[in-house]
């Protein structure tokens, strides 16, 4: 049927898209003119009227939606917020994303007011006109706060501005959709903005220059325009989404990377830039997905079960997401939730949500086909500049609140409303409070304060209040440190931390915080430390320690030890300073700050056996790492005793060859005794034994090493070994190793240890080995991967090939490698394409051939070939780009690629990958000083080290002073890879890329899949085993070949059984659930224990590896996929590994 | 009544009235280059410090570029933005050399003074590397100080300490200039005493607003080309003409009812003048031809100088749009490598735009040349 349907294909037609152009494309541009209409008529209806635009969204009954404005009242909304009146500000952009020269500029902030029972605002004001490019807004204090590129102004004078002031000026400006947004006040009246991860803000206030480079949350207090960056956690990310829960936590939602996470304030850090005080996205991450604004639901209008849920807009699958919040087990987490709105409406893209004074929900659509800013041209005349609609989202037969008319009632009346349930309510009713006279609010406070009683939240309101007037109130502070409600707790022990200096014996109450029964408690207190800078608020914090610690609160630990290292480490080594004689606390701080003057201290306290057991093996991986001779002595001891498991082993292994290796760091003396770790029954530990020998350059090994190469299992490290040692006797054992009479697997390895040593030597032994044909076994890929990193490594092997050509297999091989490592060898891929038989000339496509090729994917194209033309292995694709974490991680992930990227630049990005190059995947080309050639994205980078990532490796750490020369280079994607493909190919492949993410079979689903595997061989010897030996066994294998799910997270099985291999991080402990498709055949074992059901596993914190036998035999599915779940009474927090 | 002798007709040639030495001097293809943090970048989007200085030397086609920059240090510490930037300073000697400025101002310290005394030395020897980088540019600098930090009261800090600060950065900075011979404006005296005057010459203490803006001005080219933005001329009976400022009085004729002269003046110049040895009378102005009020009763003699405004806003208003257009040119919205490719044709447009502006601009900063009259209403 396949072969028949090709057959249709009209070639003739194909072959003339793929002109060059020249004199026949143009004549043929002549002839036939009109673009044809069919190109963008993709599926999903693309009509401007609102009336159909909403028949085509869907919500759950009983919920309705409402047009409350459009153009040309509201063009490109950005962002809106409320003022207390119950107004909606809304700031429109025309122009985004880029004024043209010339251009008028003509944004502008409208108000909206008066709404009808039908949503309908009947008062439409411009309050603002001529702006450039407003990207976020907040009415307050008589007037609107606009971010407007480099500049915070404030617009005032009524009914519209007539006065306008520059604020505060120097935030940057590199991204449109970067710059200052998602404006929101806070629980104390404190005014919240973001900036995206491109920004580079210098702002100078009248408490000094304010910098801060990356993303994050700003705080001003408006009423002294005192600015502090309130977040850095999140540098990376862009986020669109800034909500507080009733006890004033902040949840971000991120549009990049696709998340949602907790913040915690971070302010004391606006003075450093240090990457090791910012949180991992790792620890603080809540809830997946891509958002654009964020609001949670509050309030009698909505139903009791949908209380509390988190709205995001998920701009690219044009939904309104819903997230159910559950805190069970202290950890707070969003789950995907069942969408308020669903639209097949190409258009609608929400980017904004907010809570009305109705209780409503009010949604901003910025009503576009085109939203990414990247990829597609500023000027593209797709963009729709006329456009914009916000809508209102209303429970249907559930009354709507009236205005509570906060600006108008009486102070009391106004603090009355603080015990309201509507979030949005209390909110502004603070606000309120906050402008009105300062002395007047005052003055009924206390009468209002004696009526609280029990009410801790109301109370808690009241101390935001207090917070927001600046006025300290002890009494009500500790009332609140010691609420019943842990919740309240944590939050009055921020306000501790603002109020630190104001309030006597504030370490002290800190103390009694960080010794709190709920963990959230004790990790507030520890955050609040960061805020007082002195060796008693230290030491308060590291009370934490008396308890359990989880990964969050032993980062904060280390934070606030760093910090404050310059308060309590002089007085530490005055001896005045003790942490009241704790050793927890003790080895903790002087591991933390790593001083080299704490190394004896430490190694004492450990020889002495003061170091607490769970600590022990950190502590010695520290030592390892950063101490000299005499305590990798002392390591070795441990290494050789009996205490330390196979894992620790192994990872202090690693640690003192990094610091041989990196640091040169000597061998102890009597460092020969390592030999007796070659024979330990683990692999890790022996082979890294193996590799530590050469790095400490222990000459007697060299031949136990070389005997060791000769065994499969020690092979490949007992090369390292010799080829670390790199004298002139390891060199003779390599090229001994690497003869023609040796076997394939150990020519090859020896051959990639020799070309670091000796590459003329190395290329010239290579060549007749790559003449030989290969199998499964015999794969010169390590050999070319050998190659390809040395500085010169390419050519030297270029020169013999030219000479001695490879067999076409082991050509092909070697292109493949050359791919997947992304590295531009230009010469050598031509003497392997020669000798492959390929021609290496990618398509070329004019304007019109471009056109018409569009039209064959809408017409012709079938997403399901093209997932196969996908999943080919010579193309590599899976190597680098991964659909929803199943593939690799160094290309951009393809999840909802469809959605964003309109069918011309997927075709372009396929024929001309560096034509645009997606942001966060810089690729650098890096030559070291010892000669290494590293191609990869830039992951980060600061003055000390550049961190790249490779097609092979997640994470390389260069130290800056190892680089002798670094290049920009452009796309790591190979170009002439469609080349290998046929046009009916591309043309599936095109439409299977513009599927994913769209609506329809390859929507993105939020429900946690496996999709990330390693396959191992059936060999016979595993057969023979129990499945108590086979836990074992398969517990122990290593490097699987790679393996990912289809778009649909089912893994396709071959024809005899399988073993299977994926990982589970836990954050929270607690049981889970595994739901296969097909349960037939199968078998599983965690961490090397057979699992007895697949309904009830449980999962201690941290990661974990679930072997899995499938015997396709058994089964009539053809596909594995295997789903995680989490049964509603479990506490468990975890999701399959997106990066094992 | 006017004495017999002035019924003579003097007939005065274009009268150039007496200047103080400038420092300052400015002619066609000279380029002046604005440096510095906060205050000075935003001065552009202002402009009075621009237009004063354009007003003032009419003729001369000059190139104004403010390349200040918000947080910028010394050392240029603000200017790594737009991703081939990783080190600020290269950039800012970079773009400085781009324009081979003949002048160049200089206006840091404001940033720096946050650090106090630990940071001063920092200071001042970032401020002798950048000079030395610009001495093979050969280009007059001119130094200024920072500007003072302005107590608004609470809730904004108190800058007491602050300012102490300030002063010691700009009395560093004072012997700095001496030792290199260089131009000096002390700024921080000038508005040190604008603070103690009147409040609100900032919007939050640090950053001057369009009073603020209008202040330094004066102030920098008072110092600077030794001109009041408000001067004074004194035209006796006698026909004599005394006066200071970049006003030129000419054609004066004085009969026993009337005194006709004309003036020419630079745009945003107010000019007063004040009539001497005349016999006291009740008196009408006239300047073109169009009523001028003459406070407080028309009689002249003895009466206070009348004050005449020569308007800049058209002037200054241009000027703005220019910078404005410069700015959007030199720090584009998504100024990021990946949006090169869509913004890159926009540099030459922006290119067009200013040099039409520029053509307006030399339009407008033409003096503005007025006839005066003085007609007798009433005797004594």
């Amino acid at each position: 049927m396949r072969q028949l349907h090709i057959a249709f294909w009209p070639l003739v037609a194909i072959a003339a898209i793929f002109l060059a152009s020249g004199p026949a494309a143009a004549q043929k541009k002549g002839a036939d003119k009109k673009p044809d209409p069919t190109v963008e008529k993709l599926p999903g209806d693309l009509s401007d009227d609102p009336e159909m635009q909403r028949k085509l969204m869907q919500l759950p009954e009983g919920f309705e939606i409402q047009l409350v404005a459009m153009e040309p009242d509201v063009v490109n909304p950005i962002q809106m917020c409320f003022d207390a009146r119950g107004r909606l500000w809304v700031a429109c952009a025309p122009r985004y994303p880029q004024i043209l020269p010339g251009q008028e500029p003509i944004d502008y902030v409208v108000i909206l007011d008066d709404f009808d029972a039908n949503g309908r605002a009947r008062s439409v004001t411009r309050y603002v006109e001529g702006l450039t490019v407003p990207t976020g807004l907040a009415p307050g204090n008589g007037g609107v706060y606009v971010g407007q590129g480099e500049s915070l102004v404030f617009f005032d004078g009524e009914p519209k501005a007539t006065r306008r002031s520059v604020v505060l000026t120097g935030f940057g400006t590199q991204d449109t959709h970067h710059t200052l947004n998602t404006f929101r006040w806070g629980p104390e009246g404190f005014l919240y903005f973001n900036q995206g991860l491109y920004i580079k803000s210098t702002v100078e206030t009248p408490y000094g220059l304010r910098q801060f480079f990356g993303g994050g949350i700003w705080q001003l207090r408006t009423d002294r325009l005192k600015l502090e960056v309130y977040d850095r956690s999140l540098l990376d990310n862009n986020t669109w989404g800034h909500v507080f829960d009733d006890t004033g936590r902040s949840f971000v939602a991120s549009a990049w990377p696709r998340d949602i996470n907790a913040v915690y304030p971070e302010t004391p850090l606006s003075k450093t830039n240090d990457r090791e005080l910012i949180p991992s996205l790792k620890i603080t991450k809540v809830g997946e997905g891509r958002h654009c604004g964020a609001e949670l639901i509050s309030g009698r209008h909505f139903p009791d079960e949908l209380q509390g849920d988190l709205l995001t807009g998920d701009f690219l699958t044009h939904r309104v997401q819903r997230w159910k919040y559950s805190d069970a087990g202290g950890r707070d987490t969003f789950a995907a939730a069942p969408p308020l709105v669903v639209s097949k409406h190409r258009k609608f893209r929400p980017i904004d949500i907010k809570m009305g004074p109705d209780g409503a929900v009010y949604v901003a659509d910025l009503y576009q086909s085109i939203i990414q800013h990247n990829q597609i041209n500023f000027r593209d005349p797709r963009r729709d500049h006329e456009h914009g609609r916000i809508w209102r989202i209303v429970a249907r037969d559930r009354p709507l609140l009236p205005n509570p008319g906060l600006t108008q009632k009486p102070i009391p009346a106004v603090l009355a409303h603080l015990k309201d349930p509507e979030q949005w309510t209390r909110t502004y009713a603070k606000r309120a409070l906050l402008e009105r006279d300062r002395k007047e609010v005052l003055a009924a406070l206390p009468a209002w304060t004696a009526k609280l009683g029990t009410d801790e939240r109301a109370a808690l309101e009241t101390l935001w209040l207090h917070q927001g007037l600046d006025e300290v109130n002890v009494p009500l502070l500790t009332k609140l440190l010691r609420a019943k409600d842990d919740k309240v707790r944590s939050a009055a022990t921020r306000v501790l931390a603002a109020w630190a200096d104001r309030v006597p014996g504030a370490a002290q109450m800190l103390a009694a915080q960080a010794s709190d029964p709920q963990p959230r408690v004790r990790l507030e207190a520890v955050l609040a430390s960061t805020q007082m800078p002195e060796p008693a608020a230290v030491a308060a914090a590291l009370r934490a320690l008396e308890q359990p610690t989880d990964a969050l609160l032993d980062f904060a630990l280390r934070k606030t030890v760093l910090l404050h290292r310059q308060v309590w480490y002089p007085e530490f080594q005055a001896g005045k300073f003790t942490f009241d004689g704790k050793p927890k606390a003790v080895s903790f701080a002087l591991k933390t700050i790593k001083a080299p003057d704490a190394i004896p201290t430490l190694t004492q306290m450990l020889r002495e056996g003061k170091v607490p057991e769970e600590s022990r093996a950190e502590m010695l991986a520290y030592l390892a790492s950063a101490g000299g001779p005499p305590q990798a002595g002392l390591v070795l001891d441990e290494l050789l005793g009996k205490r330390l498991s196979a894992d620790d082993k192994a990872h202090l292994l690693r640690a003192l060859r990094q610091a041989a290796s990196e640091r040169r760091s000597p061998a102890p003396p009597d460092a020969a005794r390592l030999v007796k770790l070659f024979d330990a029954p683990e692999l890790a530990v022996s082979g890294a034994a193996m590799e530590l020998a050469g790095a400490w350059k222990i000459t007697p090994l060299r031949s136990v090493l070389r005997i060791a190469a000769e065994q499969a299992s020690t092979r490949q490290a007992a090369i390292a070994g010799l080829a670390a040692m790199g004298d002139p006797e390891a060199i003779r054992h390599l090229k001994a190793l690497a003869a023609d009479h040796q076997a394939y697997p150990l020519r090859a390895d020896a051959l990639a240890g020799l070309a670091a040593l000796d590459l003329p030597e190395a290329s010239r032994l290579a060549a007749p080995l790559l003449q030989l044909p290969t199998s499964a076994k015999h794969d010169p890929s390590g050999l070319y991967v050998a190659f390809l990193q040395r500085a010169g490594g390419a050519a030297a092997l270029t020169q013999v090939l030219q000479s001695s050509p490879p067999s076409p297999d082991a050509a092909k091989l070697g292109l493949r490698t050359v791919v997947n490592l992304g590295v531009k060898a230009p010469a050598l891929t031509d003497v392997l394409q020669k000798a492959a038989g390929d021609t290496g000339v990618a398509r070329k496509l004019d304007a019109e051939g471009m056109q018409r090729f569009q039209k064959l994917v809408q017409t012709q194209g079938d997403a399901a070939r093209g997932e196969q033309v996908f999943r080919r292995a010579n193309l590599g694709c899976l190597q680098c780009h991964g659909i929803a974490g199943g593939g690799g991680r160094v290309g951009p992930d393809l999840a909802t690629v469809g959605a964003s990227a309109p069918v011309d630049y997927l075709i372009d990005s396929i024929l001309l990958p560096s034509k645009v190059i997606k942001e966060g995947f810089t690729t650098a080309h890096i030559v070291t000083k010892d000669g290494r050639a590293l191609s990869g994205i830039v992951l980060r980078e600061s003055p000390g080290e550049l961190v790249l990532r490779d097609p092979l490796r997640d994470e390389i750490v260069l130290p800056t002073a190892d680089i002798e020369e670094r290049n920009a280079v452009g796309s790591l994607m190979p170009a002439a890879l469609d080349q290998s493909l046929t046009d009916a190919e591309l043309v599936d492949l095109v439409r299977f890329l513009s599927e994913l993410g769209r609506p329809g079979p390859y929507a993105l689903t939020h429900v946690p899949v496996a999709r990330r595997w390693q396959i191992f061989p059936a060999t016979s010897d595993l057969a023979s085993l129990s499945e108590e030996q086979l836990g074992t066994r398969l517990h122990g294998l290593q490097n699987g070949m790679p393996a990912y799910s289809m778009a649909s997270g089912e893994l396709p099985l071959g024809a005899a059984t399988t073993f299977a291999r994926c990982h589970v991080d836990a954050a929270v402990a607690g049981n889970v659930a595994l739901k296969l498709n097909d349960e037939t055949g199968v078998k599983v074992w965690l961490d090397g224990t057979p699992v007895k059901s697949l309904q009830t596993i449980f999962l201690s914190r941290g990661n974990h590896q679930l072997d899995l036998r499938i015997d396709a035999s058994q089964r009539k599915t053809p596909t594995l996929r295997c789903e995680l779940q989490v049964p509603a009474q479990s506490p468990a927090v975890a999701q399959f590994s997106l990066t094992r | 009544m006017l004495r017999a002798a002035f019924l003579i007709t003097l007939l005065l040639p274009s009268l150039a009235l007496a200047q103080q030495p400038t420092a300052l001097s400015l002619k066609s293809g000279d380029r002046v280059v604005f440096l510095g943090g906060g205050w000075m970048e935003q001065e552009q989007f202002h402009g009075y410090l621009e237009t004063r200085l354009t007003a003032l030397f009419p003729d001369a086609d000059v190139v104004f570029r403010n390349l200040a920059w918000s947080g910028d240090t010394v050392r240029g510490t603000a200017r790594t933005s737009g991703y081939q930037n990783p080190d600020g300073f290269a950039r800012l000697l970079r773009e400085v050399e781009l324009y081979r400025p003949t002048h160049i101002f200089l206006a840091y310290g404001n940033n720096e003074s946050f650090a106090g005394e630990a940071g001063l030395k920092g200071f001042l020897d970032g401020y002798w590397e950048l000079l030395a980088k610009l001495t093979p540019l050969k280009t007059q600098v001119i130094i200024l100080s920072p500007i003072c930090h302005e107590n608004l009261g609470p809730p904004f800090p108190d800058p007491t300490e602050h300012n102490r600060q300030i002063e010691a950065y700009s009395q560093a900075l004072k012997k700095l200039a001496e030792a290199d011979k260089l131009a000096f404006i002390d700024l921080f005296d000038a508005t040190m005493a604008a603070s103690r005057n009147s409040k609100g010459w900032t919007t939050n203490g640090v950053q001057p607003n369009a009073r603020g803006y209008e202040m330094l001005a004066s102030t920098i080219v008072r110092k600077l080309a030794g001109v009041q933005s408000k001067d004074f001329v004194v035209i006796y009976a006698s026909g004599k003409v005394v006066g200071s400022g970049p006003h030129q009085v000419s054609h004066l004729k004085v009969t026993p009812t009337a005194v006709k002269w004309q003036c020419k003046s630079p745009v945003g110049y107010r000019v007063s003048f004040q009539m001497k040895g005349f016999e006291e009378g009740k008196f009408t102005a006239r300047r073109d031809g169009k009523l001028v009020d003459l406070e407080p009763s028309g009689i002249i003699d003895h009466g206070p100088p009348f004050s005449i405004e020569n308007n800049e806003d058209a002037l200054r208003k241009e000027i703005v749009a220019k910078n404005e257009l410069h700015y959007r040119r030199w720090r584009p919205f998504n100024d990021h490598q990946r949006h090169w490719g869509f913004i890159g044709g926009d540099g030459k447009l922006y290119d067009d735009l200013i040099a039409a502006s520029e053509k307006r601009i030399a339009e407008l900063r033409q003096p503005i040349v007025s006839q005066y009259e003085l007609l007798k209403v009433e005797g004594k």
